[in-house]
Parts: C-alpha cells; sequence; structure tokens
C-alpha cells in the first residue's frame, strides 16, 4: 500500500532532514515537499491526495495553526504531525486544540528526533490501513 | 486624624462675672446716690465700699479675660500635634510687652511663615468647602493646572473634579469619601493641564473639622508626579521589549542550530566510512560546538523567561524542593563524589515551587561544577531566620571559590568567574539574583579563592494563620460564597 506523504517546511535543511528520516521507512511512502502554506495548499487544490501531512509550526507565509484550522473545516481528515524547535507548552496546546493528531519537537537530538518521527508516521499510516 | 480648625473660646465665665459685678457696681452707685443726702449713715459707708470693690473686680476683670487669651494663644502654638515645639517668636518683644500682644505676634509671625510657605512651595495646596467648591488656592495651582486663581476661584462647581481624567474619576471621588468621612487618604491620578496635556498628580487630602468633630474644609496638598510616572512606564515597556525580543531570537536561533546537528550527523552515517578516525573527529567537533550553542540558547530563554510568566505565590516547602534537587543532581553527585549535608530543617517559604527548585538546582550544580581539583567537594545547607518574615538559606561549599575583582559581577548575566576552564551559560547566579528579588528577597556571597564560598539568599515566610473565626461571625469574615 503506498502512501503519500506531504511535508511543509519553509527550511531546505529541514526537508532533507525530514526526507532522509522517512525513507528509511520503505518505499512504500512517497514523500512530497511544499515550502508554504500556498504551495501546500496549491499541492492540495491540484487534486493530490496525500495520506499525511508533515508541517512546521512556524512557516515565512504563516503559523501553521491556520492550515490546521482549514484542513479540519473542509473535513478531509488528514493526520496531520506538526514539528517545530519550540516545546512551549502553549503551543502544544493550540496545535492539539486546533486537530494535530501529533507534536513533535525537532529535539536536540537529531537522530533521535528522525526515530520518533518514523514511529509517529507509521502509526498514523497503519491507522489508515486498518480503517480502509 | 482630622486637623482641627479651633476657635478660641469665649471665657464664659470670665463674661458672667463681669455682668453681675457690672450689674452690681450699677446698683451700689444707685444706692450711694440716695444715701449721699447723709454721708455718715452706715449703709452709706457700705455701698461705698461695695462700688470700690466692684470697681476695682471690674478693672481686674477686663484685663483677665486678654491675659486668658494671650494664654491661650500660647497654649495652641505650642501644642504637640502643630509640632511645633515651643514656639518662640524671632522678633525679640522688649520686656513689659503685654503678654496678648507678645502671643499675636508669635501667632502672626506664625501665620506669616505658613504664608510663606504656601506661596512658594512647589506644590499646590487647595482648601476645599465640604460641596467641593475652592474656598483657597495657593499660587503654585495656578502652575499646576494652568489656570487662573480668578477662574478657579469663580467656578460654580467642582473644579478640581472637572479636570481629572474621566477614566481617573472613580479613584479621586473615592479619595474624597474617604476624605469626607475624616480619613486622610492620597492618591495618584491623571488630569487635563489648561494647556491640553496629561499630567500625573499626588494628591494628599487633609480633612478639617471643627471642635464638635464636623468636617467643615478639606485641605489638598498636590504635587506634580508625571516625570517619575512617565519614565517609570518606560523602563517597564524597554523591559518588556528587551525581555520579549530575547525570548523570540532565542527560539529562531534554535532552528539552524537543528540543521547544524543533523546534516553532521548525516554525513556520518552517509559517509563516516571514508571520513576516517579524523574526518570523524572533526564531526565531533561540529556536534560538541552546536550543543554548546543549544545549551546557552536554552539558558538565554530561562533567564528571560523568568521576567516573562508569572511566578506563583504558593507556601512552598523547602525541604521537598531541595530532595527532588538532589534526586534530579544525583548521577552529578556521584560522579564528583559530592557529600550534600543539610544542617537544619529547611522551613516552608513562599512563593513559586518551580523556581525555588531552579534557585536551588543552581546553587548546589554550581557548588559540584567548581569544585575544587583533587577535593570531595562537601556542600552545607543551613536555614536561620531572616527577620519577622523572611527566612535565609546558606549554602556552602569547599570549591574554587571566585577572586575578589569578580565577587561584585557574578550576579550579572553571562558573567563567568571561572570561563576559561570550566563550561557554563554564566546566567545560573543572574538567575538565583532574579527569582529572589523578585520575592523581596536578596542574594549575597561571602568566598575565599581556593577554599570555597558561601551563597545566602533570603526568601519570604509564609503570611501567619489568620485567627479562627467564630462560626457565626464567619460570614463577615469571607463574604457570602
Amino acid at each position: 500500500m503506498n502512501h503519500l506523504v506531504l511535508m511543509i517546511d519553509d527550511q531546505e535543511a529541514h526537508r532533507i532532514l525530514v526526507r532522509r528520516a522517512l525513507q528509511k521507512i520503505g518505499p512504500q511512502v512517497e514523500i512530497a515537499e511544499a515550502e508554504s502554506l500556498k504551495q501546500a495548499r496549491e499541492f492540495l487544490a491540484d487534486g493530490n491526495t496525500p495520506s499525511l501531512v508533515i508541517v512546521d509550526l512556524n512557516l515565512t507565509d504563516g503559523r501553521s495553526t491556520i492550515l490546521l484550522e482549514e484542513l479540519q473545516q473542509s473535513g478531509l481528515n488528514l493526520p496531520v504531525l506538526v514539528v517545530s524547535t519550540s516545546a512551549l507548552e502553549s503551543d502544544v496546546e493550540e496545535c492539539y486544540r486546533k486537530g494535530a493528531s501529533c507534536y513533535l519537537t525537532k529535539s536536540t537530538d537529531p537522530v533521535q528526533f528522525g526515530s520518533d518521527l518514523r514511529q509517529a508516521v507509521v502509526f498514523f499510516l497503519r491507522q489508515l490501513t486498518s480503517e480502509e | 486624624m482630622p486637623s482641627r480648625v479651633e476657635q478660641f473660646p469665649t471665657h464664659p465665665r470670665v463674661s458672667m462675672a463681669l455682668r453681675g459685678f457690672v450689674v452690681l457696681a450699677g446698683v451700689a452707685f444707685f444706692a450711694l446716690i440716695i444715701l449721699s443726702a447723709d454721708a455718715r449713715r452706715p449703709e452709706a459707708l457700705l455701698a461705698m465700699l461695695l462700688f470700690s470693690i466692684l470697681s476695682v473686680a471690674i478693672i481686674v476683670l477686663t484685663r483677665a479675660k486678654p491675659l486668658m487669651l494671650a494664654r491661650e494663644i500660647s497654649e495652641r502654638l505650642a501644642r504637640p500635634e502643630l509640632k511645633l515645639g515651643t514656639y518662640r517668636p524671632t522678633t525679640k518683644s522688649s520686656k513689659g510687652t503685654p503678654p496678648l500682644e507678645q502671643a499675636l505676634r508669635a501667632s502672626l509671625e506664625l501665620a506669616e511663615r505658613y504664608e510663606l510657605l504656601t506661596t512658594n512651595i512647589a506644590a499646590s495646596v487647595v482648601i476645599f468647602d465640604r460641596d467641593r467648591r475652592v474656598l483657597f488656592c495657593s499660587p503654585f495651582t495656578e502652575v499646576l493646572t494652568g489656570y487662573h486663581a480668578e477662574a478657579i476661584y469663580s467656578h460654580p462647581g467642582d473644579f478640581w473634579g472637572e479636570i481629572v481624567v474621566e477614566s481617573e474619576r472613580d479613584k479621586y471621588d473615592k479619595a474624597w469619601s474617604f476624605a469626607q468621612l475624616g480619613e486622610d487618604y492620597s492618591v495618584r491620578y491623571q488630569v487635563h493641564h489648561h494647556d491640553d496635556i496629561k499630567l500625573w498628580f499626588d494628591t494628599q487630602f487633609v480633612p478639617l473639622c471643627d471642635d464638635g468633630g464636623n468636617i467643615v474644609s478639606v485641605m489638598c496638598v498636590t504635587v506634580d508626579v508625571s516625570e517619575l510616572v512617565n519614565q517609570r512606564k518606560q523602563v517597564e515597556e524597554q523591559n518588556r521589549d528587551l525581555t520579549d525580543f530575547t525570548y523570540m531570537v532565542s527560539h529562531d536561533l534554535k532552528a539552524p542550530v537543528f540543521t547544524i546537528k543533523g546534516m553532521a550527523s548525516a554525513l556520518l552515517e552517509d559517509y563516516g566510512q571514508s571520513l576516517g578516525k579524523d574526518g570523524h573527529a572533526l564531526i565531533q567537533h561540529i556536534l560538541a560546538g552546536a550543543t554548546r550553542l543549544e545549551k546557552l540558547i536554552a539558558s538565554v530563554i530561562e533567564y528571560s523567561s523568568l521576567g516573562r510568566k508569572e511566578a506563583r505565590d504558593v507556601p512552598v516547602d523547602l525541604g521537598v524542593v531541595l530532595g527532588s534537587v538532589l534526586e534530579d543532581l544525583a548521577e552529578q553527585i556521584r560522579q564528583t563524589e559530592a557529600q550534600v549535608l543539610i544542617e537544619s530543617k529547611l522551613p516552608t517559604v513562599r512563593g513559586d515551587d518551580v523556581r525555588y527548585y531552579q534557585l536551588f538546582s543552581n546553587l548546589i550544580g554550581n557548588a559540584m561544577k567548581y569544585r575544587a581539583p583533587g577535593r570531595r567537594p562537601q556542600i552545607h545547607v543551613r536555614a536561620q531566620s531572616a527577620g519577622k518574615d523572611m527566612a535565609a538559606l546558606e549554602v556552602t561549599d569547599n570549591g574554587l571559590g571566585i577572586p575578589a575583582a569578580k565577587l561584585e559581577d557574578i550576579f550579572r548575566p553571562y558573567h563567568r568567574a571561572h570561563g576559561s576552564e570550566i563550561e557554563g551559560s554564566g546566567i545560573g547566579l543572574a538567575s538565583v539574583k532574579k527569582i529572589v528579588e523578585k520575592v523581596g528577597g536578596a542574594v549575597s556571597v561571602k568566598s575565599i579563592e581556593g577554599e570555597g564560598s558561601t551563597f545566602r539568599v533570603t526568601l519570604p515566610l509564609p503570611p501567619p494563620k489568620p485567627q479562627s473565626i467564630p462560626e457565626n461571625l464567619r460570614r463577615y469574615f469571607e463574604g457570602d460564597r
């Protein structure tokens, strides 16, 4: 079962690191990248149907909580994983309140972060497969 | 306490005696006239005697009134609550000047002195009647309000109340209601100056009452505190801006640190083989540098959050706090073979438990970090009382100590006493200082280089428990729940 994962982050280096982490899951995960909320919206509007979204909390053209709200309203039922350097409780709370499925801090250990991210992605994708 | 504006009593006894004697003298005089036909009759002699005595009495009494008045004035001037001490008039009166004249001179002089004071003081003195109309205003009132005295006097209503800024009117009215109950009250509020600027005033209300205890007027002494208030606001704003800025910047700095670490790890992962031992070492240095950067950023965030976040105000058992600190530092204690001795029972203080954890974590962590090489760290913690509502805590170590030249600066953020030898962020002690100063305490250090240091912090004790209230009166104290 192939899955399309949409990854949104304005920093190229971070996109590279996330891609590296996800690639280790296996060939069944296909990764699409977007640099901004605008690009992400265009991607979705083009008819693409990702199974999962990974998004950084603060992007150049806005806070991704806006996207969270939009996705909630669209009824797409898309699991969204928010990643951020911020470990602020208020940020975490806000994201969960607005419908994020998961919040991961880009913690001090990138290797650990990668492995945590993989675990989360696998978990949610498995949920989707079992739902189908 | 309201001040008394007293009127001199009218010496009723003297007046009555005087009237009585005048009447009697009149009677005696008429008796004399009737009897004077035969001056040798004993009744005539009696009448003459009576008349003479009464005349003398009348003359004495007419002097007594001024004498008593003079005494009254002198006693008033010497009254303790006027705080004049024994008032001695500076104009020396020559011997023989009647006492009333002396007393009047003294009070005139005092009146002149006070008039000079109210005319020249850089404050407004205004006396209002109970309807808030202006009875008197000192010259500086014109400067302070921007209105001419004539305009102030002739204003039909509550002049002062009308120049108070609308949003501050409540504060001003509240002060007035206290004054009308006889309470001295001071209040700070904003006012519209005539020239269209807003000023901050500090006014002291002094109610004045008569003999019967009724408030007859209120005296208000007002100073302009605009500069003080504006400066304070500016400083607060600057502080806030700086704290916000520091916080934001440090968060933004985390992203590139993640990149550096991530990419260095990726290099190791993909090219570890071809890099060889030397290449590995280089990459480890990159990672170490990034980690150090991360720690610095974290400490900046921590330090600036002390200014941003609200602190709790609850009872905190320092024994429990110290227990957690020691538990969390267990690894470091084991590695350094440190001995921690708590010499006395630690008190319960008030404040924020998380911040006090940080405080002791910093102090004890430092004691181990800055240990003397070759010596097992020995750390003593003791508690003392420091006055009625503070407790003092001392943490003593046998570590490196602090060079005398650096003692003054170590509580400043980012200052390090042993920066070249030992890694650190420089905000540990600065955080301790910020934490204690926010609760009204203080931190100090005694140290001998090479021998060790003692850090002393004072923290507030919780307020004493309220006395138990009888059940039937409880609702008056706790209100409706």
